[in-house]
């Protein structure tokens, strides 16, 4: 066990994100357990969301210290935008410095899914950076694919080995990533989908109408069918308020998902960071754009010489 | 019963006396919720915490749950405003704005239906 009196906190302070790249279970513990252990020892709340594996590794070697720590509930990581919220939120709750272990799990995931994993790494620098909090963030070099390693490597201001902590000379800002993430195209809607053309507000209610419709036909649960409804409203007003007013809804199904596109042709959004961020560390006002991605399973959010497209996403599966 | 103070093809609003405040029924969206605003602003909030109840609301856009949240917020101090809301779209709304916090003067008193 490192020493307590230590000094634990790295410099720089304000990029408190580092990542741990880990091929095995003793390098995992040799970051792991000082992390953790000096935390405790400085009195600052610890918070552990990893694999299964790692927690029993870790509840193992930290002993009765365990008990003072917090893991995280079954199902912490649902999507990215639930789970960057429960981190601010659990960062803000807290007054001073605390220290979260967080793995993300890539097992199982598309490549789209990861993608959205991956901008949620990035932006969760931007989400802590008014906070105390200090997230290190393990990755299993061992089972997880090239792309998600590569990708770490750019989301992540901090490198980790250890006790040993360094700046990473190849992090990319989060704007940058963010906007990288979107250079890759939204596939085309299926031929056939469902169509609802809107023009103007009075418009809204049979759009909802149309979309609760297609959702039951899917056999969206209930609950899920409301929340889509918020951000079919939502992305629709956006475009009667911001935009040129008429738009069009494009909405199928895939085996896993529903899809919901709203499409306005004379949209500006600037999508780079919209709906991502709290809107408390947000200086946009995004809020509209926030709860589409809160209560959605994913949104993609683009705008291109075509206008701005909200494609938001629902999954069958409960 | 009381005739609606508003009426449109989506939405009613009735005003309530005891507990003062307001009574939805229907759809709140872009295109009404300029009157639930105005009817908010118009309840007697001196007497008793004010009650907006939306058990017959089967959609309540994202900006009206705003006003409801900024109305609560320049309510006396000790004063509340309740929401009645029988789906846990509202519910969710609050929580990922943060507006679920005790200092935030709502309350949330929901009534889910089973399926």
């Amino acid at each position: 066990m490192s020493d307590p009196r230590a000094p634990s906190r790295p410099e720089p302070a304000p990029h408190a994100h580092h990542l741990l790249l880990y091929g095995d279970d003793e390098q995992f513990l040799a970051a792991a357990l000082p992390f953790t252990h000096d935390g405790l020892a400085a009195g600052e709340p610890v918070f552990v969301a990893t694999t299964r594996h790692n927690t029993a590794l870790l509840r193992h070697r930290l002993g009765s210290w365990a008990e003072d720590v917090a893991f995280a509930p079954a199902h912490w990581y649902r999507t990215p935008a639930q789970a960057l919220l429960a981190f601010h939120d659990r960062a803000h709750a807290t007054s001073g410095p605390s220290r979260v272990l967080g793995e993300t799990p890539w097992i199982g995931l598309t490549s789209d899914q990861a993608r959205e994993w991956n901008r949620y790494e990035s932006l969760l620098t931007l989400a802590l950076a008014s906070t105390g909090a200090w997230h290190l963030c393990p990755y299993d070099t061992r089972t997880l694919p090239a792309h998600v390693l590569h990708a770490a490597q750019l989301t992540h201001p901090t490198l980790t080995t250890g006790a040993a902590h360094r700046l990473n000379p190849a992090h990319v800002t989060p704007e940058r990533f963010s906007a990288a993430c979107d250079s890759v195209p939204l596939p085309e809607p299926p031929v056939g989908c469902g169509e609802f053309r809107f023009d103007g507000p009075q418009h809204i209610a049979d759009l909802r109408a149309f979309a609760a419709r297609l959702a039951r036909r899917a056999a969206l649960p209930a609950d899920r069918i409301d929340s889509l409804l918020i951000c079919v409203d939502e992305a629709a007003a956006n475009a009667v308020r911001h935009g040129g007013g008429a738009g069009c809804c494009r909405m199928w199904t895939t085996v896993a998902e529903v899809f919901c596109e709203i499409s306005d042709p004379k949209g500006t959004l600037d999508t780079a960071l919209a709906g991502y961020l709290p809107p408390d560390t947000s200086h946009l006002d995004g809020r509209g754009l926030w709860i589409i991605r809160q209560l959605s399973d994913a949104a993609d959010m683009r705008t291109t010489h075509h206008g701005t497209t909200i494609r938001i996403r629902m999954s069958r599966r409960r | 019963m009381h005739p609606p103070l508003y009426t449109d093809a989506l939405l009613r609003i009735w005003g309530t006396a005891d507990p003062p405040g307001l009574r939805l029924a229907g759809q709140v969206d872009v295109t009404n919720q300029a009157a639930l605003v105005g009817h908010l602003l118009a309840v007697d909030k001196v007497s008793a915490d004010v009650t907006v109840d939306l058990n017959e609301v089967t959609f309540l856009n994202f900006a009206s749950l705003h006003v409801l949240v900024a109305f609560a917020e320049l309510l006396e101090p000790g004063r509340r405003l309740i929401v009645h809301t029988r789906t846990g779209a509202v519910a969710e709304m609050l929580r990922a704005c943060g507006w679920d916090r005790p200092e935030v003067p709502l309350t949330l008193l929901e009534e889910i239906p089973d399926e």
